[in-house]
């Protein structure tokens, strides 16, 4: 068994030229870990190069009002005497309740396991692999689950309707890109990425 | 069964609606989605898209005057597929044709998994169109 090294490979430096924004686009998409097909997606280190869903499954939107979208995500590092790993949070604030909303969304959420790709405001144009900060991609590695569900009537924060917290513990990465190398000169690593993640919303 | 200006003016119809959509309405256009654009509309809470997919309804067909073909190839939902290297064409469920779905078969048979949709005889229709291109391009080479 090989002993695993841990070394930097590059150098800490800011892009003048295209610096780093902060925050997340607006919409998002969210799919049921189990319907991925994993037997047909490709990954290379922190790269998810294809995700490919079972037959009849697709993704399913997730979109999010205000200037902040998805405000308290983030990535914390976890300390274990074997390896130090990270707990991964999305936060989801849903502005609609009733009988389909509880039925179909918040009841699966809190038993379920998810992944869950949101779009960074800051993708990554310049690097080699152009694009390749785009696409973040949640609970690929143990799976999103919810570890909080509040639905405050008076809450200024979520006027009244559900604040969804899902975690993803220990996994062994600090972020997971989908990234699509392209082919094609016409088409950017960035738009074939986009194309692929896309398609995972597609209807029968 | 509608006709293309029947559907064309109750799209427009449902585009310019203001306020909420009857239950047979949103139904309606579920299933006009499917028939023109060859692909499903999820159902969904959100009024605006209904008017969204009327109005994808409506364009497609002022723009091609007919309802989308029905392909007899799908691909799984994420699954992309690009030609070859250096070629510029790259392939989702959005712009997947049957021509360009057994091209790529021809190719590479068992990338079959990562379709959805697909008739059975397609190794016989790939041949068949890997052949007729190969003729194609004899036929050139011997002009030149």
């Amino acid at each position: 068994m090989a002993v695993c090294e841990y070394l930097i490979k590059q150098d800490i430096s800011i892009d003048c030229t295209d610096p780093m924004g902060k925050g997340v686009e607006s919409e998002g998409i969210i799919i049921n870990r189990s319907d991925i097909d994993f037997t047909k997606c490709g990954v290379n280190k922190n790269k998810v190069t294809s995700i490919v869903l079972k037959q009849g499954k697709h993704a399913y939107k997730v979109v999010q009002g205000g200037k902040s979208p998805f405000n308290g995500t983030q990535t914390e590092m976890q300390q274990s005497d074997i390896a130090n790993s990270f707990n991964h949070t999305v936060s989801i604030l849903i502005l609609d309740n009733g009988a389909d909303v509880c039925e179909n969304v918040i009841d699966q959420l809190a038993n379920g396991q998810f992944v869950v790709i949101l779009e960074n405001k800051y993708k990554g144009l310049n690097k080699q692999d152009a694009g390749s900060a785009a696409y973040q991609v949640y609970g690929w590695q143990t799976g999103l689950s919810a570890n909080e569900i509040t639905n405050e009537k008076y809450s200024d924060d979520t006027k009244g309707g559900w604040q969804v917290n899902l975690l993803e513990e220990d996994a062994p990465k600090s972020g997971m890109f989908a990234y699509v190398k392209s082919s094609s000169e016409e088409t950017t690593d960035y738009a074939a990425t986009k194309a692929m993640i896309d398609s995972l919303l597609e209807t029968a | 069964m509608m006709t293309i200006p029947e559907i064309m003016d109750y799209t427009r119809k449902v585009a310019d609606t203001q306020g909420k959509l009857p239950f047979r309405d949103k139904e309606l256009i579920q299933e006009l989605h499917k028939e023109v654009l060859d692909i499903g509309f999820e159902v969904t809470t959100c009024s605006d898209c209904y008017r969204d997919a009327a109005i994808r309804i409506f364009t497609y067909l002022k723009k091609h005057g007919k309802m989308k073909e029905k392909r007899e190839y799908a691909l799984l939902n994420g699954a992309l597929i690009q030609m070859a290297f250096g070629s510029s064409s790259l392939y989702t469920n959005a712009n997947l044709t049957d021509e360009v779905a057994e091209e790529y078969l021809a190719i590479k048979p068992e990338k079959i998994i990562l379709f959805a949709k697909y008739p059975e005889d397609w190794k016989a229709r790939c041949s068949q169109r890997q052949a007729a291109k190969n003729g194609k391009k004899s036929k050139t080479s011997k002009k030149a």
